[in-house]
């Protein structure tokens, strides 16, 4: 009897040792350019899953309550924050019943808490459509705040998994050296760029850390459908401004767009905020993208 | 003397420390009015630089700016973890109003006319926190028709092994539809097959409801059980009398792909109706599907049906009641803003002295107009014909009569008023 009893013990310490051993944390990032800076970080201590899709508006993914088994099992909820995500995200955090993801607990990570922010108002009302009273949440286009989040994500699974924490911390470092080399570089090769006009305050971030003159939005107020009065006022401020390129998000591409690009002359550029890819070359790459466009267009 | 003296002294004291305190006030205007003309020559020196630069380039710097330094902020994301902004209104709860205004005409049969044009027909006042870590509160006060009336107050709370109960009064999970408020829905009306089984007020119960979602594979399972009242004169007490009932629920959602899914559910009622003193029970079945599509543009569209039979006893030695209720709904979504839609409603009832079912059918079209997030447009035709008791009486029109209605709805929404389901 004692040996049966012995014999289970070790086959149930057998079974259980290689899963506590391998077991990685489970880590969900919201948007896709957030799951590759996670990626980036956690290496190979880490599984990342993302819920939105690449080329999906951020602000409107659909809450499909399958997407709450990803979160079920979380240990690091990694978000936008800013109020980005609040149409969608907060009822499958509920579905889920996983309190370790819950606003304020250590597994659930806002990056616009680490990093500086842009736009934040002090009073706010509808009628200026539909805008973030913290601030611009579209900060994960900027490479540099995008190394600060990771810097201050490497810290953040540092405290939940103390086992990997030097290599946390070493991946964040190597991933912000690697932005802050390729900022350098392209800052001085955009220096000079002529103004473009954007469908969505979305690159806010972007233009500013490469100096990119913004004149004007196709949309009149954040997420209000421009009028025809807004869009000829509009084309006529892209003749006198000399706007040569009109960047678009891929979920804002239709009618409008290509008729204010039409009346305008100015070029219409797809600017994805995510790109396929994994880790720190998925969210480089769409960096890279960006400003390739950005300067292909300005020849 | 001695008074006098002091008086003197006190006298003397005050004027030197008046005088004292006036030469450190000038001396102090003094520093001021020199800073201020250290500052307007700075002023001046910096416009006379500006002027004698040719224009074009002046205008060039102030469109042009300069790139900001790649210098990596590192921050302690544990000082941040609340906004000011938020942190302001921890404390309260969620506070939205959600106006309904609805219009309709209606022409049936018998010279029946009726018409209204847009009144604020209901007023959705809806509150909602947590209470603790543990449990939420979720309230919804309606007013409408001159009155104001609790249409939803639960708690829920978050039990072990991944329960959830709700208790107080809550729109019933029966069918796909019940269970959403009005203004959730892309169309006007109420189904008429939902209006021949319960009336055509939403069906609500007081009690406890219990639900537990499983994660299996790509799907998510949900079963509920719940034990209510309810006052529901159709289905239930035709004297409004409060009665006891059971409900147990399954609903499935599917992954097919990124863009689509499948949901499955099915249903069971049964409670006591208070018609007569014995053989009297109401038992309600039925199941729901949805499949949905939806791609990255926002353009989509959605296939939805429900099915629910009711059997009412009726008392000893008497037939039960027994009627069907249904609807099939295509929604078609242009983009993010324009969505067109069709509903088929079918119900019917067994007529025990015919031996024979009355079948009564309606046909819908409409077109929704999102203006934003926060408010939206519907204009709705429907089609009714040989409407059974409970559609005839909402419509104003005799049993068996047809009818054809138009409906205009405009619902806004003020406060932080959360996603609807999915």
């Amino acid at each position: 009897m004692t040996l049966i009893k012995h014999s289970l013990l070790a086959l149930l310490l057998f079974g259980l040792l290689p899963t506590v051993a391998h077991a990685k944390l489970h880590i969900v990032a919201t948007l896709p350019a957030l799951g590759q800076i996670a990626a980036a970080v956690a290496g190979e201590d880490g599984e990342v899953r993302v819920l939105a899709r690449v080329g999906q508006d951020p602000h409107f993914v659909p809450p499909k309550p399958t997407l709450a088994r990803h979160l079920a099992d979380a240990d690091l909820l990694v978000t936008a924050g800013l109020g980005l995500e609040m149409g969608w995200l907060p009822p499958l955090i509920e579905l889920s019943r996983n309190s370790r993801i819950r606003q304020g607990q250590p597994g659930y990570f806002a990056g616009a808490d680490a990093v500086d922010i842009l736009g934040a108002m002090q009073k706010v009302d509808r009628a200026m459509g539909d805008v973030h009273p913290e601030g611009n949440p579209h900060w994960w286009i900027d490479p540099i705040r995008a190394a600060s989040a990771a810097l201050a994500l490497s810290e953040r699974l540092a405290m939940i998994d103390p086992t990997h924490a030097v290599e946390y911390r070493q991946r964040a470092e190597a991933f912000a050296k690697r932005l802050q080399k390729l900022v350098t570089e392209w800052q001085s090769r955009l220096a000079g760029i002529s103004p473009v006009v954007s469908y969505h305050d979305s690159y806010r971030y972007f233009s500013e850390r490469f100096a990119i003159p913004v004149a004007g939005f196709i949309e009149p107020k954040p997420g209000v459908e421009a009028s025809t009065r807004h869009l000829d006022e509009l084309v006529a401020l892209i003749g006198s401004k000399h706007v040569s390129q009109l960047w678009v998000e891929p979920y804002h591409l239709g009618r409008i767009a290509r008729r204010v690009a039409t009346l305008s002359g100015a070029e219409l550029l797809t600017m994805p905020d995510a790109v396929e890819g994994e880790g720190a070359d998925g969210y480089v790459a769409m960096i890279e993208l960006l400003l390739e466009a950005v300067a292909g267009a300005q020849k | 003397m001695r008074y006098a003296r002091m008086c003197f002294m006190l006298a003397a004291l005050l004027l030197s420390t008046g005088n004292a305190y006036a030469a450190s006030e000038i001396e102090a205007l003094k520093v001021q009015v020199q800073q201020m003309l250290k500052r307007i020559e700075q002023l001046e020196t910096a416009e006379k630089s500006r002027e004698m630069r040719p224009a074009e380039t002046a205008a060039a710097d102030a469109d042009q700016p300069k790139p900001a330094t790649p210098e990596v902020v590192r921050t302690n994301p544990a000082k941040q973890s609340v906004r000011a902004a938020t942190a302001e209104n921890s404390g309260n709860p969620s506070i939205s109003v959600v106006g309904n205004f609805a219009g309709q005409r209606i022409r049936g049969t018998g010279g029946v006319r009726s018409s209204s044009f847009l009144p604020l027909s209901e007023a959705e006042f809806i509150f909602g926190a947590n209470i603790d870590p543990h449990a939420r509160l979720d309230v919804t006060v309606t007013a409408a028709n001159g009155g104001m009336a609790v249409e939803e107050g639960f708690i829920t709370a978050r039990l072990p092994w991944g329960l959830n109960l709700r208790a107080g009064r809550k729109f019933l999970p029966i069918g796909r539809v019940n269970e959403m408020h009005p203004h959730a829905l892309i169309y006007a009306d109420r189904p008429n097959g939902l209006v021949n089984m319960f009336g055509p007020e939403i069906f609500i119960g007081d009690g406890l409801l219990l639900d537990r979602p499983l994660f299996v594979g790509d799907s998510v399972q949900t079963l509920t059980a719940g034990f209510f009242s309810t006052q529901n004169d159709v289905a239930f007490d035709p004297t409004g009398t409060s009665q006891y009932a059971g409900l147990a629920r399954w609903s499935g959602l599917w992954d097919l792909n990124d863009d689509t899914t499948l949901e499955l559910g099915a249903n069971y009622v049964q409670g006591k109706n208070g018609i007569a003193a014995s053989h009297s029970m109401t038992r309600i079945g039925g199941g729901h599907f949805a499949l949905k599509y939806q791609d990255i543009s926002q353009a989509g569209f959605t296939l939805e049906g429900e099915w629910l039979r009711r059997w009412q006893q009726q008392g000893a030695g008497v037939a039960a009641a027994v009627n069907d209720g249904s609807y099939l709904l295509a929604t078609a979504a242009l983009n993010k803003s324009w969505q067109l839609f069709s509903r088929f409603d079918y119900s019917r009832q067994y007529d025990p002295t015919t031996l024979g079912w009355l079948k009564e059918s309606a046909i819908s079209a409409g077109i929704a107009w999102k203006i934003s997030e926060f408010q939206g447009i519907t204009l709705q035709y429907k089609h009714t014909r040989n409407a059974l008791a409970e559609v005839a009486g909402d419509l104003g029109i005799a049993s068996g009569g047809r009818a054809n209605a138009w409906y205009l709805r405009w619902v806004v929404a003020i406060g932080p008023h959360g996603a609807h389901p999915y």
